[in-house]
């Protein structure tokens, strides 16, 4: 945590070195991205069996917590980030569209494990062949169900995003 | 006596008493991105198109046994005959991981251990792209995400 102060501080954006004006603008900006990355709470939404090693992520053994991750909302409305753990069948995809659209600005969408991917086994009638037909996806983390790690190196990633690094991991 | 009781907190002192020895217990959280996790023996990760530790060349032989052994239908292989050899050559080698059950059947089904899952699990990536392998990512690995593996062939 201090070392990510100490981080904001000498103000690596290049916008900010070229723009003069906008100094103190972009370092409030780098400071929200900061308390944004720092207290990612996921909304309760699990679909099917990643939701379990999702769970799993957030118990003590993992613990999700070390990341600011660890709250999870039973409400839209206080969530930031949605982590779609499982198969969304189409009669399921208008409730996570709906549950995405009530989440408030800014808000990210973790695509966890192969079905929310792109349909993973499930190639059939019934199942949304990959959620980001619905809504716009941050990160996608392949895995049938991804390890509890996988799902936290994932959630880093999306920190990295929020902090304005993913251009250069990428 | 109640409302002495209510009053010295005993019930919730007896609580704490259970808690507390937790304590000094030993922890049990993984520091993950510090740590690495003790991952099992036969745990299967990212793919690997294994190399010749001699040559330098490719072990496949593009037999097309892998795609035919995927219940998902995400391998695709292509090559091209050699008309002096009339061997097969591999041409490109394309691996949807984002579709991957990480089931291990094209492993069992590869005659010469050329396609093998490894330990390998960080693999989360921002585009959906991305997790589509080529022959040159299933050799050396996902070198673009920060604490990637430089290459999943080096020993």
């Amino acid at each position: 945590m201090a070392d990510d102060l100490q981080a904001v501080a000498p103000l690596e954006l290049p916008e900010a070195r070229e723009a003069k004006p906008n100094f103190a603008v972009t370092t409030v900006e780098q400071l929200f991205r900061w308390a944004r990355k720092s207290s990612l709470w996921p909304m309760t939404f699990g679909l099917a069996c990643c939701a379990i090693e999702m769970m799993a992520t957030g118990a003590s053994r993992f613990d999700l917590d070390r990341f600011g991750a660890g709250i999870f909302r039973p409400s839209p409305r206080q969530s930031d980030v949605i982590i779609i753990a499982g198969t969304v069948t189409l009669k399921m995809a208008p409730i996570v569209k709906r549950v995405y659209d009530q989440m408030p600005d800014p808000k990210w969408v973790i695509s966890m494990g192969a079905c929310s991917n792109c349909g993973g086994p499930f190639n059939s009638y019934a199942v949304l062949q990959g959620v980001d037909k619905v809504i716009p996806v941050d990160i996608y983390i392949p895995g049938c169900p991804p390890r509890p790690e996988a799902l936290l190196y994932g959630v880093m990633r999306l920190q990295d995003k929020i902090m304005g690094k993913a251009g250069k991991a990428a | 006596m109640e409302f002495l009781k209510r009053i010295l907190l005993i019930d919730f002192l007896k609580g704490l008493f259970i808690t507390f020895p937790y304590m000094f217990r030993r922890t049990y959280t993984e520091q993950y991105p510090t740590q690495r996790p003790q991952l099992a023996e036969r745990y299967r990760g990212a793919p690997r198109l294994n190399l010749d530790p001699d040559t330098g060349e490719t072990l496949c032989i593009s037999c097309n046994l892998c795609a035919l052994a995927c219940p998902e239908d995400l391998i695709v292989v292509t090559s091209e005959r050699d008309p002096k050899t009339s061997r097969k050559i591999l041409q490109e080698f394309t691996f949807d991981l984002s579709r991957c059950l990480f089931c291990g059947l094209c492993q069992e089904a590869c005659p010469v251990n050329a396609i093998e899952l490894t330990q390998y699990f960080e693999l989360a990536d921002y585009d959906k792209k991305g997790s589509k392998w080529n022959k040159f990512k299933l050799e050396h690995g996902p070198t673009e995400l920060p604490g990637a593996s430089p290459t999943l062939n080096a020993k």
